[in-house]
């Protein structure tokens, strides 16, 4: 009965009526877009699937404040963005007091061994991705990599569309002067 | 100067609408910079690499854990509206008898014949000169001394 209801009829729901089973559809609509913003933010690791919970977690609880002046999926992917730039964060605090030889954006890399082809240019890509500066990620990671539009990447980043496009001219240098070594 | 500008409309063409000025002038640099040209080349590169890098999505077992911590959530909700419901039934039920218990009282003091009080509400009439000036209805207390 769900599955014809509005993404703001839903929210209308599980607001007024607690209904688990507007929350439920809701996280089954949206799951994959976060999914993505998340994967593309950490990396393929534990703590991407727990953040992934933790932004539909901070979103019941702040239900609220939800106002529909986002859509409902961009306003997900923002909470998923702030929450992932906050995980790097404090990776990179803890890589600060830590005396371990991590990757240098802490994901864990598989072992070489079992590395393809495809694999290793998605590694050398992940590994150029984690050297950008989190301004520079957020934007490749949600135009380039999730394909949202240059408006709805400046919505979520709350930023002008003239900041988000001059920083994914400076991000795309970066990336092009990281990968020139790999180049083929 | 003229390099960077065409660098600049190199990039913003690849993520919005040039105008027929900027489209102009980027088709002329790509012809007369190889350099110019090659970043182009170089950049659409990268940008087909990260599409590929391919969107991975939650385990199956995503959902599960996730209703499992949002459970305590939906429970006191259910709680406190279950607290709000007997509050406002209580009240309700309160209500009901204590009109109930005025009706009985009303109809007996009626029966009794005391109905100078119900009259005195219901009725709009004022009372009339003669019995405000009745004397024999108040106890009047003479000093004999």
């Amino acid at each position: 009965m769900t599955d014809t209801l509005s993404d703001f009829e839903l929210v209308e729901l599980v607001r007024n009526e607690n209904s688990r089973v507007a929350f439920n559809e809701i996280v089954k609509r949206n799951k994959s877009r976060i999914a993505y913003t998340v994967y593309g933010f950490l990396g393929n690791c534990d703590d991407s699937e727990d953040i992934g919970q933790e932004v539909f977690l901070r979103f019941l609880n702040n239900i609220k404040n939800f106002n529909g002046q986002l859509s409902l999926g961009n306003y997900l992917v923002k909470i998923a963005v702030n929450l992932s730039l906050n995980e790097l964060r404090r990776r990179k605090i803890r890589k600060l007091f830590s005396f371990d030889k991590l990757q240098e954006d802490g994901t864990e890399f598989p072992a070489t061994s079992k590395v393809d082809h495809i694999n290793e240019n998605k590694l050398i890509i992940e590994s150029a991705l984690a050297k950008l500066s989190d301004k520079y990620k957020a934007v490749i990671i949600l135009r380039l990599i999730d394909e949202y539009s240059t408006e709805e990447t400046a919505q979520i980043l709350n930023v002008p569309v003239g900041t988000v496009l001059s920083r994914l001219a400076r991000a795309q240098e970066k990336l092009r002067e990281i990968l020139k070594p790999h180049k083929d | 100067m003229k390099n960077k500008n065409s660098k600049q409309i190199l990039f913003k063409s690849l993520d919005s609408r040039l105008n027929e000025s900027e489209k102009k002038l980027l088709a002329e640099s790509l012809q007369d910079d190889p350099e110019l040209s090659s970043t182009l080349n170089e950049v659409s590169e990268i940008r087909n690499k990260l599409k590929e890098c391919g969107k991975k999505d939650f385990s199956s077992e995503f959902e599960a854990k996730l209703f499992r911590k949002t459970n305590s959530y939906f429970l006191s909700n259910e709680n406190s509206s279950r607290v709000q419901d007997v509050f406002v039934l209580t009240f309700k039920k309160f209500c009901l008898s204590a009109a109930f218990v005025l009706m009985l009282l009303s109809i007996y003091n009626l029966s009794a014949g005391n109905n100078d009080l119900i009259k005195s509400v219901f009725s709009s009439q004022a009372p009339d000169i003669k019995s405000s000036f009745d004397y024999t209805s108040q106890t009047i207390l003479v000093d004999t001394k």
